[in-house]
């Protein structure tokens, strides 16, 4: 496999006359964790959902585990894991039978998904509630699912769509532990999170978008080099995208 | 409250904007209340002069059928708005009294109740006007809004109380199950309507009977709450005013005492009931047994399969969907062989339709989830063959044991029986693959209902139905040569055009399946 997990050359996206995702210009190495950031609508899980497949790009093209998308989709499908911020579920199946159903679709051997199912289902907490129907499964519960699945067939690179959205504590941590432990075995990671202490904390680099277009691109250290050195994730993000003016927000705050 | 019914109204307008097709069902309500009204006046002025007591038992009859429905529809109203609603939420977050909430859902019972309040009022007018009531409007207001919405009431009291045993999952499927039998209730109610409208606007009854029959069914049931409306206008006319005023106190009464009732059993299990509806389904075990009866076809599209059929042993609504055209199938067969001795070939066309969107709704009841699919390494055509074998196996075993016991009944030959299971088995399978392509076509993910989300029905209308008469020609045709009595399809020389015919529709609905499932594979995720 190239150095290369993910690449991009112009990729855009338009949905009527609006541009969601501009000329992406984007490379992703093999086995870095890699952040997507950018405030809401800016073009992040369009450019996810292009990715692994769901939308097609309006023009430009991507390259995903060395395979292009759009020439050689079930090639990238065979190798690429997704987790959606509300992860897909099937509410009449159990979550043993869900996994059961997803290591069918990608062909996965019947005992790999069980043996892999049943570790996972127990790293993650949710091995005493396997023989439940999904239906009832609390928010966390769907998101720890949606991860056992995305990781069932073991996929080179995984999209994560805010991963720890609606987990405990103790399972956020569990969770970015694994990320981290699968990145240095060589799995590519690429995840959106609107948490900027974990893109600070785990991501080998970060990339920010904002109405579409890539704004920076690298690790902390050589954002930092651009701005204030002491500056935080947090400070580059908000400088970089918008943020909040603070004498708008007193204002505000006076005035109420 | 008002405020509340406001943004009721609303969200009501903003969600008919979105899907158009929602208008079909109040401009049909509309068309039948005007048609009704036209014909009503009539049909009492002529029933009242030939058969009055027929007249009397036929407003009776209205309001008792009318009734029974509403008892149906009021409690999954009273499921759906009191406690599956998604409104309920932000409702019960609100700083909303309780006595509020139960108003602003009386309300909307109410007003989820047009066409029977608008087929009671059509009637009611009818029978007024033919008795010379001056107040005729406005009893046929009045009396139809008033005891629609009592009628509701104790469907609305078994809802509150079931809610209080069961659990949100079990409740839905539960309303899923009864669902399909409102629209069905209202098709026979009307057929027998109509069939009796015919024959007294061509007077085509014989009056002295049904004055007899009228008079035993009034008889029947003249102390029921259905006998008070034509008591209270037959009060009127005739002067008879105690009558009159013993029957609206008796509307009173009944009508204060069940909401009361209805009231204090809300008041007293609602909070308690919503509460715990979203308590988790309970533990089951993951069978294997679906697993190990599945079909050997590929891996993908038997996954599918499997995950369908799980879904039928754990949700009514799927499952009664299956069943409700074997059942509609099977009624009008046994029908058809006792009044002329041959099955429904008519019905053919009907079941095509029917059976073509099973598989077809099925696909687009995956709603979001066909992004979870197309995520997976999986071709569209695999879709939807795991689709079509998920319904055409269970329905294929259901019509094959109807099509086995017609062909014993009637004394057909073997040979006769096994091409007869062959086709039906082919045209089931076809229609479905035909209805699953135009779905996969042109149908929409993204719909609150999938049966909206369909293709162009048009089109399926034409081509399923085109598809199973010219298959069922062409399995004539052969029965033909097998020896069988099927009229001018027994001519040698029509096999080449009727397989021609069947070839060309065979193959329409091959290029709808394989073009849908290139669309599946190609279209943008909702």
């Amino acid at each position: 496999m190239p150095q290369d997990a993910i690449r991009t050359d112009k990729l855009t996206k338009t949905f009527d006359r609006a541009v969601a995702v501009d000329a992406l210009d984007l490379t992703v190495n093999r086995g870095e964790v890699f952040g997507f950031l950018g405030p809401n609508g800016a073009g992040k899980s369009t450019t996810i959902r292009m990715l692994i497949g769901l939308l097609r790009p309006t023009s430009g093209s991507a390259v995903v585990a060395s395979f292009d998308v759009a020439k050689q989709p079930l090639e990238v499908k065979r190798r690429v894991g997704y987790m959606a911020e509300n992860p897909y579920a099937y509410d009449k199946l159990t979550g043993r039978e869900f996994l059961s159903f997803v290591g069918d679709l990608y062909q996965v051997p019947k005992n790999e998904v069980t043996e892999r199912g049943t570790s996972l289902m127990k790293l993650l907490d949710l091995f005493d509630d396997a023989d439940k129907i999904v239906e009832g499964y609390s928010r966390g519960m769907r998101q720890k699912l949606g991860l056992i699945a995305a990781l069932i067939h073991e996929p080179d690179v995984l999209f994560l769509d805010e991963p720890t959205s609606g987990l405990d504590p103790r399972s956020a941590r569990t969770v970015k532990d694994l990320l981290t432990e699968l990145a240095h075995r060589g799995k590519t990671v690429f995840m959106s999170t609107h948490v900027l202490e974990i893109a600070e904390h785990m991501c080998d680099r970060v990339g920010i978008i904002n109405h579409g277009q890539l704004v920076a691109l690298g690790s902390l250290a050589q954002l930092r080099a651009h701005g204030r050195a002491d500056a935080s994730l947090e400070d580059i993000f908000l400088e970089l995208t918008g943020g909040e003016d603070t004498a708008e927000l007193t204002k505000f705050l006076a005035e109420s | 409250m008002a405020t509340l019914v406001r943004w009721r109204i609303r969200i009501t307008i903003a969600r008919y904007r979105r899907s158009p097709m929602l208008f079909i069902g109040p401009i049909f309500g509309i068309g039948l209340f005007l048609l009704t009204l036209w014909a009503s006046q009539g049909f009492f002025r002529v029933l009242v002069r030939l058969a009055p007591s027929f007249a009397d038992a036929v407003l009776l009859l209205s309001y008792a059928a009318v009734g029974v429905f509403q008892i149906l529809a009021g409690f999954r109203w009273g499921v759906t708005r009191l406690f599956l609603n998604s409104d309920l939420e932000l409702l019960m977050c609100s700083p909303i009294t309780r006595r509020r909430l139960f108003g602003l859902k009386i309300l909307e019972l109410v007003v989820a109740s047009p066409i029977s309040i608008l087929i009671l009022g059509a009637v009611t007018w009818g029978y007024a006007r033919a008795l010379n009531v001056v107040a005729a409007p406005l009893l046929a207001i009045v009396l139809p809004f008033v005891l629609a919405t009592i009628a509701a009431l104790p469907g609305m009291l078994v809802a509150l109380v079931l809610a209080r045993a069961m659990i949100g999952p079990r409740l839905r499927a539960l309303i899923g199950l009864i669902s399909p039998f409102l629209p069905l209730a209202w098709i026979l109610l009307f057929g027998s309507a109509s069939s009796l409208f015919g024959r007294v606007s061509q007077r085509r009854f014989d009056a002295q009977h049904f004055q007899r029959l009228g008079r035993s069914m009034v008889a029947a049931i003249e102390k029921s709450p259905t006998s008070w409306p034509g008591d209270i206008v037959r009060g009127i006319a005739n002067g008879n005013w105690t009558l009159a005023a013993r029957s609206v106190a008796l509307v009173a009464i009944v009508s204060v005492a069940l909401l009361a009732v209805t009231f204090a059993v809300f008041f007293a299990t609602f909070e308690g009931s919503w509460m715990r509806l979203g308590e988790a389904s309970s533990k089951r075990k993951s069978g294997t047994l679906i697993e190990r009866i599945a079909p050997p076809i590929p891996m993908v599209a038997r996954a599918i399969v499997v995950k369908e059929w799980r879904g039928f042993t754990r949700d009514l609504r799927l499952l009664q969907s299956l069943v409700f055209p074997v059942l509609i199938l099977g009624f009008f067969t046994v029908n058809s062989l006792r009044a002329t001795g041959s099955p429904p070939y008519a019905l053919v066309f009907f079941i095509a339709f029917l059976v073509s969107n099973q598989a077809a709704i099925a696909l687009l009841m995956e709603r979001r989830n066909i992004g979870f699919l197309k995520l997976a390494p999986v071709r569209g055509i695999d879709i939807i063959t795991g689709k079509v074998v998920a319904y055409v196996v269970p329905t294929g075993i259901l019509t094959g044991a109807a099509v086995v016991a017609v062909g014993v009944v009637r004394h057909l030959s073997g040979p006769i029986i096994i091409v007869a299971l062959a086709f039906m088995l082919w045209i089931l399978g076809g229609s479905m693959l035909g209805g699953v392509g135009i779905a996969a076509l042109w149908g929409k993910f993204d719909l609150e209902r999938p049966r909206l989300g369909l293709g162009p029905s048009l089109l399926e209308m034409v081509v399923m139905p085109a598809f199973a008469a010219t298959q069922g020609a062409f399995g004539f045709w052969i029965a033909g040569r097998l020896g069988e009595n099927v009229g001018f399809l027994r001519s040698p020389v029509a096999g080449i055009p009727l397989l021609v015919l069947a070839g060309a529709t065979a193959f329409v609905v091959a290029v709808l399946a394989t073009s849908g499932g290139h669309r599946l594979e190609m279209f943008d995720a909702p």
